[in-house]
């Protein structure tokens, strides 16, 4: 009998009896828990289910998470209705963990409140809930329907992906490196060269990386089609786990055995890499920051789930200090949630960013999307998610140019007026 | 669905006109926003793919079917994205292959939707085809030619045929008795 990937051992303790499960297999698995984000969304369901004031019932109080945090503060009636009707649920089925106004990326708030440990399975209704494979984590993205099923009963249908075995040797940089690995991966070998499998992410890199790093690549693992991108648990996700783990639920952190099958293994070396920019409109148009070198922007933000994070706002403000931002630029950072933000109040990162000219926003997953349009004139450069063609207006705005590159990139085009590599600013 | 659906029943030759597009359509291109409709479906239908293709929403009529390249739907878990394409009256889906969590969020709304490795060279646009899962081909009426078309696991059928996840859930409810029985 060959070895197990993380995957499969997971995804086999959350089936029924605790069976050995085997890539290819479907079953329904149990969840540890359920990010239920926005619930002017999943309230759509109800009331085509026939439900107009909501679930009738919650399969566990305290492992369904509510979050209203895609909206915050609501500036249209339907958003305020929507959290306004998400208390009234909760109060109703008595969610223990309720966020009716918080400002926050949901993810990074999963983390920071302490709902997610290493070897759970979560699902959550927002495609980047892959990024607590970060801290050791199977999780992953559903819609709308499929996480009120969840809601309902706690398990879903799965089907037990084939793993890639994704070896990043090198070291770790002294600044935010994960994007430019995983738009690396990306360029080389596709935005879904992943698609309804794992990704287990291993080797020196992996391993010498800061948590922020390895959350940002398992964000983005659903960037290249993956249902799960997952790193090994250390000493590093223990520290940053139990920090956070204010109930103090147990955990066991899960390995691959040492023979598991992988459907195919990749190696990077990440010391070779310079600085990515993914070019309009794919996560996989990527070459090196240079070819885009000289590309003038009006916009660079740094935000979200994949590059919000203490670090990536870090390097931000020590690029700017004693700098400012380039004239006829905006420039938006936007911490990744309440916590972030604090944690950059406290070590003086604000009045860095707000000195050189940059708009501080409210932590939020609207550093991602709108507002902050760009126009069919405009160029932009950003670390959040996606560069998809109206990502920053829609469809009225479907010729905006967005470039998508780590944070230490979008700082140097912000100083410098357009895109180029970030190494001359970090000596 | 709210609005007009365009559900079809997987186990009936589904035939329509084609709209051809190519790799990884995101669902920002689906369901982006950008110009306001008098409701949300409203707002939903007239932006569907209008970034890629702004006479789509135009032309596209009741009963069409969207062929589509690798990765289709890849992106956000946004299930209004599959609400768009019934909005616009899109009857099925064929594609070299569809990202997951548009795939389970087309099952989970029951819009037919499938993976046809090598439709994108075998439809062009305005060709009329005929989608039959039962008999697993897909028949293009213009050339006369056809394509395999792999059959949905049973898992998956069963959904399809109870009208989509929100009829499973209720059905479930029903029977551990935590709402009444359905009465049909």
């Amino acid at each position: 009998m060959t070895g197990q990937t993380i995957a499969e051992k997971v995804l086999g303790a959350h089936g029924a009896g605790g069976a050995r499960v085997s890539a290819g297999d479907l079953i329904d698995a149990r969840v540890d828990g359920l990010m239920a984000i926005n619930y002017q969304w999943m309230r759509a369901t109800y009331e085509r289910m026939g439900f107009p004031d909501g679930p009738p019932n919650v399969w566990d109080p305290a492992r369904v998470f509510l979050m209203n945090e895609h909206v915050q503060p609501p500036a249209d009636v339907d958003s305020a209705i929507g959290n306004y009707q998400s208390r009234l649920v909760a109060d109703r089925l008595g969610l223990t963990h309720f966020y009716e106004s918080e400002m926050g990326v949901c993810h990074q708030m999963m983390l920071d409140y302490g709902l997610v440990r290493p070897g759970e399975f979560v699902l959550g209704n927002d495609s980047h809930t892959t990024a607590h494979g970060g801290i050791n984590a199977l999780s992953t993205g559903i819609g709308a329907d499929e996480a009120a099923y969840v809601f309902a009963f706690g398990e879903l249908y799965f089907n037990v992906p084939e793993t890639i075995k994704v070896v990043l040797h090198g070291a770790a940089r002294p600044y935010p490196f994960g994007k430019d690995v995983i738009l690396y991966l990306a360029g080389v070998y596709g935005d879904d060269f992943a698609q309804d499998k794992a990704v287990e992410f291993h080797g020196g890199f992996a391993a010498d990386s800061d948590i922020a790093t390895r959350l940002c690549i398992a964000d983005h693992a659903v960037e290249v089609g993956a249902t799960f991108g997952i790193f090994l648990a250390d000493e590093k996700t223990r520290a940053y786990v139990d920090e956070r783990n204010a109930e103090r639920i147990p955990w066991r952190p899960v390995a691959p055995d040492p023979d598991a099958r992988y459907t195919r293994v990749i190696e990077v070396d990440c010391d070779a890499l310079g600085f990515q920019v993914a070019r309009p409109f794919r996560f996989d148009n990527v070459a090196p920051a240079a070819a885009s070198a000289g590309v003038r922007i009006n916009q660079a933000r740094i935000g979200s789930c994949a590059n919000g994070r203490f670090e990536d706002i870090e390097i931000a403000a020590r690029m700017l200090r004693g700098r400012r931002v380039a004239p006829g630029v905006r420039c938006y950072v936007s911490p990744a949630s309440t916590r972030v933000y604090k944690q950059c109040a406290d070590a003086g990162l604000l009045s860095v960013l707000l000195e050189a000219g940059v708009q501080v926003q409210d932590p939020g997953c609207m550093i991602c999307q709108t507002p902050g349009i760009v126009l069919n004139e405009e160029t932009c450069i950003t670390s959040t998610t996606r560069n998809y063609r109206g990502r920053f207006g829609g469809s009225r705005t479907s010729e905006a140019q967005i470039y998508l590159a780590g944070p230490a990139t979008v700082t140097a085009a912000a100083i410098a007026g357009e895109i180029v590599d970030p190494a001359e600013f970090l000596r | 669905m709210t609005g007009v659906t365009a559900m079809t029943d997987v186990d009936r030759p589904i035939t329509g006109r084609v709209w051809k597009f190519g790799d990884s359509v995101d669902t920002n291109q689906l369901a982006g926003g950008g110009l306001t409709g008098a409701t949300r479906d409203d707002t939903l239908r007239i932006n569907c793919l209008r970034g890629l293709r702004p006479e789509f929403t135009e032309g596209v009529r009741p009963g069409d079917i969207l062929v589509a390249g690798h990765n289709f739907g890849c992106g956000s878990s946004r299930q209004s994205a599959v609400e768009a394409l019934a909005l616009c009256g899109i009857c099925a889906v064929v594609a070299e292959s569809v990202a997951r969590i548009h795939r389970r969020n087309s099952i989970a709304l029951a819009l037919p939707t499938f993976v046809a490795p090598g439709i994108a060279e075998f439809a062009d646009d305005g060709d009329e085809i005929e989608v039959d899962h039962g008999a697993g081909v897909v028949r293009n009426h213009r050339t006369g030619g056809e394509l395999a078309l792999p059959r949905l696991p049973d898992s998956v059928l069963a959904i399809y045929r109870a009208g989509g996840l929100t009829a499973v859930i209720r059905a479930r409810l029903a029977a551990a008795g935590i709402i009444p029985a359905e009465t049909s």
